[in-house]
């Protein structure tokens, strides 16, 4: 199947003008190019992950899970988390 | 007599509130020093001498009737211009908002308003806060206030340069790839990037919504640990900001100590680019933080060779998003470089955008248990390499501008998308005169630690004595 690392500069240029209105030069889609191959790299290293079926996309979630809840971060042992784990 | 403008923000704070010093007296100082500097550096956008000094003289009629008193009464800031205040044009560094009035004030200047603090004016940034060296097309750059031939550092370049020089007592910054923490560096200052959603980002310029962050940049950690809590905090205008209770920063800052802390050394990624110079420095603050009794234990960091590509299509694809109209319609407004670090993000799948949102609360996850299972703060590299010129990093939107780009952020993007907390510290000076710095990262709202640390290396080290020679 064709990915779009395997798309023109010409191609692409295309598109964003038609869809965008906005010019898009070599130099663009080189760099398109660049981020499209190491996303491409990053998102195999990932395949497969059973959570990736049910985490929502956004962070807000899961930053809530790791937040302190009734205090300050860490204050067991003289000031200094001791665990591992965050709070849920 | 040492001027008022050498002063901390909280020696000039507590001693207004004192009336050991006047908020004029104070703010006549800063005054005196942007009118003597702020050229040659080129760190303001918009300077409100007149109305800085009405406001002082406000400040100290209420001290003097007794009214009550905020932790900032009457200390001279000034910020990046992307915060929003209603009434007030706001350039975002850019010639398509040169003449934005916005409507809104941010809740981080009101914030600081309310707890008294006087607004000198609109600091220089990076165009649309997009650039990690201070170069701005439209406004021209930034310089360095220990050697004006050297970067300051961005995007949050003005912070950076009027704070070190002593023109204001603090300033804020925002950071989405390192832009507070990378000035904050170059300039031997304090900078903190918080915990993502810690501090609320209502009315400010997006750059992109899902990394940004507000912070402060200032000469002494405790300052940094006072305005951070002043800004701070749930804000009902923001609905990812979180709910969880504020710290009292400030207070773990007097007689800080170390002994028993744990601290991380990455045995990966982040010292594959590290100069030998650098490093040095870098291994002599450990050597402080060893011999004030914290422990050094050595700490894989998992995921590296990953996130600084998920949090570069997650910034261009967002950044897209809010600048595509004006790309479309107004190509030539922006300065080459931004425009060529944006346009891609146009043509970046929807799916693959969303991909990279998903994985991040996992790869944070993991993060988070591996490295702070096994220490309490992680002690990185900066900027890798010596501060460099102006001149030197003036690449516009040249082929292989992208290089230079990733080498100076490499090793802040990071905790952007781990959604750590990140402070940066003075590790003293290379060969060129230029600051080198370090930062300490910690787990998710674990920013009181990072600031018992840091004031305990500070304490030790007394960097905040080492003024630019201007």
């Amino acid at each position: 199947m064709s990915t779009p690392t395997a798309v023109s500069a010409a191609s692409l240029a295309e598109f964003v003008r038609a869809t965008e209105g906005a010019e898009f030069d070599d130099g663009d889609a080189e760099r398109l190019a660049t981020i499209l191959a190491n996303t491409r790299k990053a998102f195999a290293a990932y395949a497969g992950h059973p959570r990736f079926d049910t985490e929502p996309a956004g962070i807000v979630p899961a930053l809530r899970r790791l937040a302190p809840a009734d205090g300050p971060d860490g204050e067991e042992e003289g000031g200094h988390r001791r665990s591992g784990r965050g709070r849920s | 007599m040492t001027s008022p403008a050498d002063l901390s923000l909280c020696e000039a704070a507590d001693r207004i509130r004192a009336r050991e010093l006047s908020s004029r007296e104070v703010t006549a100082a800063c005054i005196e020093r942007v009118e003597r500097h702020a050229e040659t550096l080129n760190c303001f956008i918009r300077f409100d001498p007149d109305d800085a000094l009405a406001r002082a003289d406000a400040a100290d009629r209420a001290l003097a009737a007794g009214a009550p008193t905020g932790l900032l009464h009457g200390v001279p800031l000034a910020h990046k211009d992307m915060f929003y205040r209603q009434g007030v044009v706001c350039t975002c560094g850019s010639k398509i908002r040169r003449d934005f009035v916005p409507d809104r004030t941010a809740t981080v200047l009101a914030r600081l308003d309310a707890a008294g603090a006087l607004d000198m004016g609109a600091l220089n940034l990076s165009e649309f806060a997009h650039g990690p060296t201070g170069h701005n097309a439209h406004f021209g750059p930034c310089r360095n206030p220990w050697n004006p031939d050297h970067i300051p550092g961005g995007s949050s370049s003005g912070s950076g340069a009027a704070v070190a020089a002593r023109l204001v007592h603090g300033a804020l910054g925002s950071d989405t790839g390192g832009s507070v923490r990378l000035p904050a560096a170059a300039n031997g200052l304090v900078g903190i990037k918080p915990t993502q959603t810690r501090v609320s980002r209502h009315a400010i310029m997006g750059l992109s919504f899902s990394l940004d962050n507000v912070g402060p940049l200032t000469r002494t950690v405790r300052d940094a640990a006072r305005l951070l809590g002043v800004i701070a905090g749930h804000d009902p205008n923001d609905a990812t900001s979180s709910t969880a209770p504020v710290p009292d920063y400030e207070g773990g800052t007097i007689a800080p100590d170390v002994r028993g802390l744990r601290v991380g050394v990455p045995r990966n990624y982040y010292y594959d680019t590290v100069t030998p110079e650098v490093k040095g420095l870098l291994d002599g603050s450990l050597r402080e933080l060893e011999g004030l009794g914290a422990e050094i234990v050595e700490v894989a960091v998992p995921h590296h060779e990953h996130v600084a590509h998920l949090q570069h299509v997650v910034q261009t694809t967002e950044a897209a998003a809010l600048h595509a109209d004006w790309i479309a319609h107004r190509p030539d407004d922006y300065g080459p470089q931004v425009r060529a670090r944006i346009q891609p993000g146009l043509t970046i799948p929807a799916t693959w955008y969303l991909r990279a949102l998903q994985l991040r609360p996992r790869i944070v996850a993991d993060f988070v248990e591996q490295v702070f299972g096994v220490c309490d703060v992680l002690h990185l590299p900066a900027i890798a390499i010596p501060v460099p010129t102006v001149a030197e990093t003036d690449v516009g939107a040249s082929r292989g501008f992208t290089r230079v780009v990733a080498s100076v952020v490499r090793c802040t993007v990071p905790m952007n998308f781990l959604t750590c907390p990140s402070i940066v510290l003075p590790a003293g000076f290379t060969a060129n005169g230029l600051p080198c710095a370090f930062q300490l990262a910690g787990r998710p709202f674990g920013e009181a630690t990072l600031f018992r640390a840091a004031a305990a290396y500070e304490a030790a080290t007394g960097f905040p004595e080492r003024a630019p020679p201007l």
